[in-house]
């Protein structure tokens, strides 16, 4: 069923642009058949009805995401939007383009998605803008052992994956205010709790098969999964 | 999509940093990745691949039809002038995805 939240989906695609007339930015390779950021967008979109979908991306590659969008992604209303030289800055980016619908009250929640995590389901997101609505903000996360890092270590430790979801009006607050004072954090989350420590930030338990796209295996895992699925999200 | 090679920046394990990788892939499937600096090759195990390959093929057929037709809905001049060729030429593609999934057994 789809969710009835006024919902953002922020997919970030902003890595090096082309080079010699073809791009290295890995967001851009085929998956099973379909490009890995095709991927991303539809399951980011799949599930709500009154979403607003945006890439962002290096301006260099808008002619292979016009193109892409075009064949793969047909029937979802994707607004482009020119990332910066940092994450920070292309959510930044994104969040100004948002800006007047989020003051109009027209975006609840905004979420915010490494355009190379394809895996990440349609369940997820709405899962994430859900928490995030209710109280505030969530992420996914999988919990690991800390002795894996250091066994000195016994407190809980967890990795923490994306989508990452925050009440718009916040996070607008927080990126606005992050701009200011020149402070960049290393993920969404950072810069909320910068600026809105008491804001709540759930954990929602995550899927290990929400890999992102790094090293080369991490293609075949991709590959596997989806065939597992019978490649479908 | 019927590159057979792409090349994309990935984490290289052996030279610890991003680098520029050469993939290979059969069909929709990844055979191999390169690192354009230390030259570390990857790849799927052989007997995975053709299996997974041999999986994929019935749905890659079962879907083939919707994707013609969205090809010709997009651009029907484009979409007509090129599918002879592109009939004509797909048991050759098909020959060389076998001839890339079955080189490195």
């Amino acid at each position: 069923m789809k969710s009835g939240i006024k919902a953002a989906l922020v997919v970030l695609a902003a890595g090096s642009g082309t080079r010699f007339g073809h791009t290295t930015n890995k967001v851009w390779l085929p998956l099973s058949g379909r490009r890995i950021i095709s991927r991303s967008l539809v399951n980011a979109s799949k599930n709500f009805k009154h979403g607003r979908t945006i890439l962002v991306i290096n301006p260099d590659d808008e002619e292979m995401a016009r193109a892409t969008l075009e064949r793969e992604v047909r029937g979802i209303d994707v607004e482009i939007v020119y990332g910066g030289a940092t994450r920070h800055e292309s959510e930044y980016n994104a969040l100004q383009h948002l800006a007047p619908a989020i003051k109009a009250g027209e975006i609840e929640v905004v979420l915010i998605h490494d355009g190379a995590r394809p895996l990440a389901t349609p369940a997820l997101f709405v899962e994430i803008a859900e928490a995030a609505h209710r109280h505030g903000g969530a992420i996914p996360t999988i919990a690991v052992d800390a002795r894996e890092m250091d066994t000195a270590r016994s407190d809980t430790v967890v990795r923490v994956q994306t989508p990452q979801g925050f009440v718009a009006q916040q996070l607008l607050e927080a990126y606005n205010s992050a701009a200011i004072d020149g402070f960049a954090g290393t993920d969404t989350a950072a810069c909320m709790e910068k600026y809105f420590p008491t804001v709540k930030t759930m954990s929602i338990t995550a899927d290990v098969s929400n890999v992102k796209i790094t090293y080369p295996q991490d293609l075949a895992i991709a590959e596997h999964v989806l065939a597992r699925r019978g490649y479908k999200d | 999509m019927s590159n057979e090679v792409l090349e994309a920046e990935l984490n290289c394990a052996h030279c610890r940093k991003e680098t520029v990788h050469e993939l290979v892939y059969a069909g929709r499937l990844l055979v191999s990745t390169t690192c354009s600096v230390c030259n570390t090759r990857v790849e799927h195990e052989s007997n995975d691949l053709w299996d997974n390959y041999l999986k994929d093929l019935p749905h890659r057929i079962a879907t083939k039809p919707i994707r013609l037709w969205k090809r010709f809905w997009r651009s029907p001049t484009k979409s007509v002038s090129t599918l002879p060729k592109a009939t004509f030429g797909k048991p050759f593609k098909m020959l060389r995805e076998y001839r890339n999934l079955k080189k490195d057994d």
